[in-house]
């Protein structure tokens, strides 16, 4: 992984941090509803769909999967979860903006 | 209920496109998840359209584009280009998107019909398993003689003998009074076996179904109500399990609510476990049952079938009194409940869409060929720089599809808002559609839809497309040049024209009989004014009502009660009301037997109140009305209405005379007392369609007899339903616990019985004014063209000196060949396809010669009227100006 890549985008983040969340109940559509309902972001299936792969080739997130329901046509749901490398990067994350925004609660108006 | 399924297309798709890894499928399977939800909160029809933009969203977003083969990628090119076009010129590709939002639009409603009767199913989790099983009666004739149900005792043996099926359930219809617990209303009733309703696999959404034993002679009654009942009798109340309510006068146990429109068999609304005894009564005395299987795995349907005829060829061998010449057909549940008229009318329609869709097709592929001469220029390039002919022949394609798409998002609209229309114009409180059936835009529409804007797109853009792709381009151009026959395209633009008159004959006539049914139906005379005639109904349960004198005595009570009111001119009652069809009956008329290989004569029959015929305006012709004077045990009488007295007496005087009502040696014999007119007694249908059954049949006295179910007719002079609250208060006052129902005027009862007339008329109207004007736009643009085309051969022949009437007579003379032609072709298909509308035809018949007489005058007139300006612009050109033209 590059340097640059070490930090993952603001929606990967998201989607990770819900991954978290949401435990061992973490799926494609439980997702969808926890980030509409956590942070007002509503986005398309294609998206995230988009998204868990790409974080699932970084080696971010993996999945399990589950029996299928007859709801569910016979088709399988996987479960995801944050790799222990998707936590590491999700703190390095964390700490590098922690570390930006030291110091500029004057500048920004204070977060409290 | 099992988990719904979204439109199989797009689902099928989405698999295609995602594969069949576990990540992909798994996708497939949250959008199956999400499609429940949606489903459970928006309803069928918007669920199905959010899973198509669903899937078409997600199949584009997985990288269907970047698996495009390169020829692929050339064509969708083209349709960039050909988008740009037509976004540049709306107004010349205004009329062929139009001609197409119409043709596949019609054709889309009428897919969406049939589509919604036979094909979308009853929805039912368990369906594909079961089987309706019909006794038939081969002694009947064989438009009565299918679909019977089996008598009790049948349906014990066939619950033993059968061995292709796991489980056999059994039913029957009829009113359920409800009271007890809230106001009485009465409702359809289903009197259904312990295991039917699970058999069915509909899981209740409170509750519980029934259990096996719970239908057993003497249990306790039991309960299932449906969802509407439940909200608006109980509000939605979750108390209502356990509840006790009177049903038919005994007491009952709610114990469970089934979905939300469920309605299985026939649109009931509440389902009571039945309490028979079939060995209580003589072999086929007692009731006859619904009988539907449930087939044991791997059983196929012709072997259910064989083993249910081998059942009921045995039956008829051990039980010849009763069982000879009945047999057995299995049908699905669906079948079952399809008309075999309701099949006709919408084959027909489905043609007529179909029909619809070819002229549009011809008028599309006529427009692109005109335009594929004006852009050889640019074909000719394409060869030049080495272009191959398929690359010569996308743009083509390329710009049918387009219009083709744009046609069908517009036709889709239409057809939205049509299919709403026509859905409250069939609402089942009026048409007693079945509970299934519900009209509207479909996943499955929307992918006919589709399938349509691709043979839309390649049937009209093929042929311009080969056209081009086959020509020599420079000796096309070099004769372009010089102003004459370009692409060689007059044959192949003369064969559209041929098609196009053709077809807009044919629905133009389907139109034409349609509106002059239409025209017969609203200005049909009765003999009576219906919006002054109240009817209601009201059935009476031993249970409350035990010995035959309690029944006469309420009977009479109701007719005096009602009378009483100075502003009710006359009160009677009726077994049968006007224009519903009567049940027909055995007679024997002696000295006039029929033949035994025959069969019985069979007559219709309604049982009757005194003035009964005074209320409803037709005086008897001769002889008596009855009186209070004929009772049970005064002689028979019947009054016969005047085609059963012409059927067997002919001209002689048929009072006096007698009948024997029934088969048997010592069935009663009846004394004529009256003759009336013909009072519809074979429901409200004219004479001449095929539905007619014979009208002939006779009414008895309903003081002779014993009517538990009877119709009051309340004649007033104000509008009918205004004494409706009277009437209620009436039988309120000598029953409270006994609902009134079917509480409308003689007028709404007709037309609720004729809806289709109407209903089918429009929709038939619609089809034929749009092919009109299809036919219409599409002979003016073949022709402007033809003429266009000619332009520079005609200012020659001008400047030579030809009068303008004989460069008319020239371009008319090639004109009138094609299109008398297509008259030909067209009178054919209507002689031969007209009899198919015949059900739905009033009073007109399929061969009506002023429909056949005004179609061939209007497609002539439009064929002129659309030839006469183009000819006029060739007659007034300049000669010297349409020699430099090109």
């Amino acid at each position: 992984m590059s340097p640059r890549s070490d930090y993952p985008g603001e929606f990967e983040q998201m989607v990770m941090l819900v991954i978290l969340r949401l435990d061992d109940a973490a799926y494609a559509l439980s997702i969808l509803k926890e980030l509409d309902r956590q942070v007002g972001r509503r986005v398309s299936r294609g998206a995230l769909y988009a998204t868990l792969d790409r974080l699932e080739t970084k080696g971010l997130v993996e999945w399990v999967t589950e029996a299928s329901t007859p709801r569910r046509g016979g088709h399988p749901r996987r479960c995801f979860s944050v790799t222990p490398e998707g936590v590491e990067v999700l703190q390095r994350s964390q700490s590098a903006l922690l570390r930006l925004w030291d110091g500029l609660d004057g500048v920004l108006g204070g977060t409290a | 209920m099992n988990a719904p399924r979204p439109p199989r297309a797009a689902e099928w798709v989405l698999l295609r496109v995602l594969g069949t890894s576990i990540a992909g499928r798994s996708i497939v399977g949250d959008a199956r998840e999400e499609y429940a939800e949606a489903r459970a909160n928006v309803g069928r029809v918007r669920a199905d359209l959010w899973y198509l933009g669903h899937a078409a969203s997600l199949a584009t977003t997985h990288g269907w584009r970047e698996r495009l083969a390169p020829g692929a990628r050339a064509f969708a090119n083209e349709v960039r280009v050909a988008v740009r076009t037509v976004l540049r010129r709306p107004a010349s590709a205004a009329p062929a998107l139009l001609v197409l939002a119409l043709g596949i639009g019609i054709s889309t409603f009428t897919f969406s019909l049939g589509h919604s009767v036979f094909l979308r199913g009853m929805d039912l989790p368990n369906e594909a398993n079961l089987l309706a099983i019909h006794r038939v009666d081969r002694t009947l004739p064989p438009t009565q003689a299918d679909r019977l149900s089996f008598a009790s005792q049948d349906v014990v043996e066939l619950r033993w003998r059968l061995t292709a099926f796991a489980r056999i359930g059994t039913y029957w219809t009829g009113t359920a009074n409800l009271s007890g617990d809230a106001g009485p209303v009465r409702y359809q009733g289903g009197f259904v076996s312990a295991e039917v309703l699970d058999m069915l696999g509909v899981e209740p959404v409170l509750g519980r179904t029934f259990r096996a034993g719970e239908d057993t002679p003497g249990a306790p009654r039991l309960l299932v109500i449906g969802h509407h009942v439940w909200h608006e009798r109980y509000g939605g109340s979750r108390d209502v399990l356990g509840r006790s309510v009177r049903v038919n006068g005994e007491t009952g146990t709610i114990v469970g609510v089934m979905p939300e429109g469920f309605g299985w068999p026939a649109n009931q609304d509440v389902w009571i476990t039945m309490d028979d005894d079939p060995s209580a009564t003589e072999r086929w005395q007692g009731r006859f049952y619904g009988t539907i299987g449930e087939l044991r795995p791997g059983v196929s349907r012709d072997e259910a079938a064989a083993d249910v005829a081998r059942v009921a060829d045995a039956l008829a061998a051990e039980y010849p009194a009763t069982n000879a010449g009945q047999g057995s057909r299995v049908a699905t549940l669906l079948e079952a409940t399809s008309s075999p008229e309701s099949v006709v009318i919408f084959l027909a329609l489905q043609v007529c869409g179909l029909l619809v869709l070819a002229v549009a097709c011809a008028n599309v592929a006529n427009l692109l060929l005109a335009r594929a001469s004006a852009r050889l220029g640019d074909a000719g390039l394409r060869a030049a720089l080495g272009g191959t002919r398929f690359r010569m022949a996308l743009p083509f394609l390329a710009e049918a599809l387009v219009l083709a798409t744009g046609g069908a998002g517009v036709g889709i609209m239409l057809t939205h808002g049509a299919l709403r229309t026509f859905d409250s114009a069939t609402v089942a409180s009026v048409t007693q559609r079945p509970w299934y059936i519900e009209f509207g835009m479909s996943g499955a529409a929307l992918g006919y839809a589709f399938g349509l804007v691709v043979v839309t797109a390649l049937v009209s853009g093929l042929v311009p497309a080969l056209k081009v792709a086959g020509s020599d381009v420079a000796s096309t151009l070099r004769d372009q040049e010089r102003g004459s026959t370009s692409l060689k395209i007059g044959r192949l633009a003369r064969g559209f024209v041929v098609v196009q008159v053709a077809v807009s004959f044919a629905l133009v006539v389907g139109a034409g009989l349609m509106t002059r049914s239409m025209l017969a139906y609203t200005s049909h005379e009765f003999p009576y004014d219906g919006d002054r005639i109240l009817t209601a109904r009201v059935g009476l349960f031993p249970t409350v009502y035990p010995e035959r004198d309690d029944r006469q005595r309420f009977w009479a009570d109701l007719t005096r009660e009602v009378a009483l009111d100075p502003l009710v001119e006359s009160a009677a009652l009726a077994s049968v009301l006007p224009a519903s069809v009567a049940g027909s009956t055995p007679v024997q008329v002696a000295g006039q037997e029929p033949h035994p290989a025959a069969g019985p004569t069979r007559m219709l029959v309604a049982m009757v109140g005194s003035g009964f015929f005074d209320a409803v305006g037709a005086p008897l012709v001769e002889g008596r009305d009855f009186t209070a004077a004929d009772l049970a045990d005064s002689e028979p009488v019947a009054i016969v209405n005047a085609s059963f007295a012409r059927r067997f007496w002919g001209d002689r005087d048929p009072i006096g005379r007698t009948f024997q009502w029934g088969r048997a040696v010592d069935s009663p014999e009846l004394t004529v007392v009256g003759v009336v007119p013909d009072l519809m007694l074979n429901g409200f249908v004219p004479a001449e369609s095929p539905l007619a059954a014979s009208p002939a049949g006779f009414y008895v006295p309903a003081t002779q007899y014993d009517p538990s179910f009877l119709s009051i007719l309340v004649r007033t002079p104000y509008p009918a339903i205004e004494f409706a609250p009277y009437l209620r208060a009436v039988v309120a006052a000598l029953d409270p616990d006994l609902p009134v129902y079917d509480v409308r005027s003689l007028a709404e009862h007709t037309r609720n019985r004729s809806w289709f007339y109407p209903v089918f008329g429009v929709a038939f109207v619609i089809l034929g004014v749009a092919s009109m004007l299809m036919a219409a736009t599409g002979l003016y643009a073949v022709l402007s063209f033809a003429v266009h085309r000619r332009r520079r051969e005609l200012g020659i022949r001008r400047a030579l000196g030809a009068r303008a009437s004989r460069l008319a007579g020239l371009v008319g003379r090639q004109l009138s060949v094609p299109v008398g032609l297509g008259l030909m072709i067209g009178f054919a298909i209507a002689w031969l396809g007209s009899p198919a509308l015949g059900i739905l035809l009033f009073s007109v018949g399929p061969h009506d010669p002023v429909v056949l007489t005004a179609a061939v005058a209007f497609l002539v007139g439009v064929a002129a009227a659309s030839g006469f300006v183009p000819v006029m612009r060739a007659v007034d050109v300049d000669p010297a100006t349409a020699i430099r033209a090109d």
